[in-house]
């Protein structure tokens, strides 16, 4: 499988800028309304010669092309829209015609959103048939971010019938809703966020990706790159977020090159645009946690970490904590527990404030002598031999006194059927629960969640000459916590996924 | 030693203008105060700036690209020597280094 941060399909990109003179996008709610906009952009295109700058020079191999639209975020730089040539050009290397767009600084949400339809309908007329028009992406910075995800629901409120396939919002901000991609707005969605960002911090809560991220439907996926900031994404920023009084000297040591940003939004936007406009499955592993594309795992002599969350449809949800009462899980079935106190069970901000998330979740606090959590399948969900993952999201809860500071932690989980066969597997062997990543602040230190998926055939291997474990009569899920004497973990969306290889 | 040393926000000064302003497109002009604030590095961030004169919030306040000037809307008159403060949500803020008088108000 070829490496999604430097593979290529075409030998050369073609590219030019357009620039179709000013007009106005409505923009309710915002100032000025209607907000001015200049219809520039620059568009690159799969080419098979050198130095093409025409659209009509678009590579023949294809009879048409999926397309991606790009929005900047906020800065004083007129020039914003070009600080992602180097990904316009991978994605038309990669089969895509792929266009970033100009919007003026101090623009918002909604007329960041719209100026991105207007763009559309320019490309339209610039490249006519040779543009797939049922395979559109966008991609969002910064407020962008947050633009392509009002982008969809405008797309479906106003019947404007944009065949969005894929969304992906970069370091995105969450201040101009709530919204979200849920119900019919949901599209296929990722996220990749920093986790030295110095401009969309964390500073109040539920305003960065990661609340976009739990408000979306599945499937989806986020990409916390630890060491990435937010301003080196864009090649015309420079690292103008270390200025914001959100990253102490030594943060700033820590962040990882322009380089390594550049490969993190290849690698991983590239992969998902081919996976969601190509229908290339090969490409999902890298947004399940199963793998990181070489050169970004490469990147900066291995300095770039990522932890994963994956979600998919079609799963058998046992317990997203949402009913306010942890003794029931959400289907109904009882749950059991000897740890030091009672599992909580809630926002997961409301429990604990270092908790990026706008989600429900439960506490799960042990000890040496009181470490077991037990949720029971009602007899009606109790056949999960469809389903080939088990898939939750945890983490450590960061500045608990039960969490050894800079620990992993581990665990055991035991599936047991009907007739009381049970099987354990080690967490440990399947993601690494580790502390969550710190930085100088401590007020902008995230919990964040991990997805942990584990194959359902673990649970069926080794079993010490025992039958096998019946996936089709599973009675209970347990989590053993005795592995580590003390610990104090946050977890949620305790499911049975399909791994579908079209999710 | 940071590559990047602080670069903080001052708010030096600021200019009152009564204006007419069209707030929503469909919307009758307002007659309201155009307050702008000069000062250095006044970023041009991701998250939205919030500019309060006193209990008074600035209506969208809008930095400028030359990040050494925010332009706002009041459309209550705030108290004599109340704060000007500039912040960002869920971090500090940033005063003025005059207080708010109305005697600097040009009418038009």
């Amino acid at each position: 499988m070829p490496d999604p941060t430097t593979m290529s399909h075409f030998p050369f990109a073609g590219n030019f800028e357009y620039d179709a003179g000013p007009t106005t996008v409505p923009a309710p709610g915002e100032f000025p309304d209607p907000a001015p906009l200049e219809l520039k952009a620059v568009v690159y295109f799969p080419a098979d010669t050198a130095g093409a700058t025409d659209p009509s020079q678009i590579s023949d191999r294809w009879d048409d092309y999926p397309m991606v639209v790009v929005v900047h975020g906020n800065s004083g730089s007129l020039l914003s829209y070009e600080g992602y040539n180097y990904l316009l050009e991978h994605l038309a290397r990669n089969g895509m015609i792929a266009a970033s767009i100009h919007v003026y600084p101090g623009a918002a949400g909604v007329s960041r959103a719209r100026a991105l339809f207007k763009h559309i309908e320019i490309l339209k007329t610039k490249f006519g048939g040779s543009i797939d028009l049922d395979r559109l992406g966008i991609m969002g910075h910064s407020r962008g971010g947050e633009a392509v995800v009002i982008a969809s629901k405008l797309n479906v409120d106003e019947g404007l019938g944009y065949g969005f396939r894929a969304i992906v919002s970069l370091a995105p901000t969450d201040q101009y809703g709530p919204y979200s991609l849920s119900g019919p707005y949901a599209v296929p969605y990722l996220v990749v966020y920093g986790g030295l960002d110095g401009d969309v911090s964390g500073s109040w809560p539920k305003s960065t990706g990661f609340s976009l991220f739990d408000r979306a439907d599945p499937v989806k996926s986020m990409i916390f790159a630890e060491r990435a900031c937010h301003d080196r994404f864009n090649t015309q920023w420079d690292s103008n977020d270390f200025y914001f009084g959100q990253l102490t000297a030594a943060d700033q040591a820590q962040v990882v090159s322009e380089d390594a940003h550049q490969k993190i939004v290849n690698g991983y936007m590239n992969a998902f645009f081919r996976w969601r406009l190509f229908d290339d499955d090969g490409m999902r592993k890298y947004f399940t946690g199963e793998s990181i594309p070489d050169a970004v795992e490469d990147a900066d002599g291995g300095a770039v970490t990522v932890d994963v969350q994956y979600r998919e449809p079609h799963g058998l949800l046992v317990d997203g904590f949402a009913n306010g009462d942890w003794h029931t899980n959400d289907l109904g079935g009882a749950v059991t527990s000897s740890l030091v106190s009672s599992p909580a069970e809630g926002d997961l901000n409301a429990l604990d404030s270092f908790s990026p998330h706008d989600h429900t979740g439960g506490e799960l606090v042990w000890s040496a002598g009181q470490h077991t959590y037990t949720t029971a399948l009602p007899p009606i969900d109790d056949d999960v031999h469809r389903y080939r993952m088990l898939s939750f999201r945890m983490t450590q809860r960061y500045n608990s006194s039960s969490n050894p500071a800079g620990a992993d932690q581990d665990f055991r989980v035991t599936l047991t059927d009907e007739d009381g066969r049970s099987h354990h597997v080690d967490v440990a062997h399947y993601a690494r629960l580790d502390y969550p990543f710190t930085r100088g602040i401590p007020s902008l230190i995230k919990s964040s969640l991990k997805t942990v998926r584990i194959p359902l055939r673990a649970f069926k291997h080794d079993n010490h000459g025992q039958h096998d474990v019946d996936l089709k009569e599973i009675v209970s899920v347990a989590f053993d916590f005795g592995v580590k004497p003390t610990g104090d973990v946050e977890v949620t969306d305790i499911e049975f996924v399909p791994d579908a290889k079209e999710a | 030693m940071a590559d990047h040393p602080p670069r903080p926000t001052t708010l030096d000064s600021y200019d009152l203008e009564e204006v007419d302003v069209p707030f929503g497109e469909r919307d009758a002009p307002v007659r309201a105060t155009r307050i702008t604030i000069h000062g250095t590095n006044i970023f041009m961030r991701a998250l939205e700036p919030i500019v309060r004169v006193g209990d008074v919030q600035v209506l969208y306040p809008r930095i400028q690209p030359d990040e050494k000037t925010i332009v706002g809307y009041l459309t209550t008159t705030p108290p004599e020597g109340a704060r000007i403060e500039l912040a960002y949500r869920g971090q500090g803020s940033v005063a003025a280094a005059e207080p708010f008088t109305i005697k600097k108000l040009r009418r038009s």
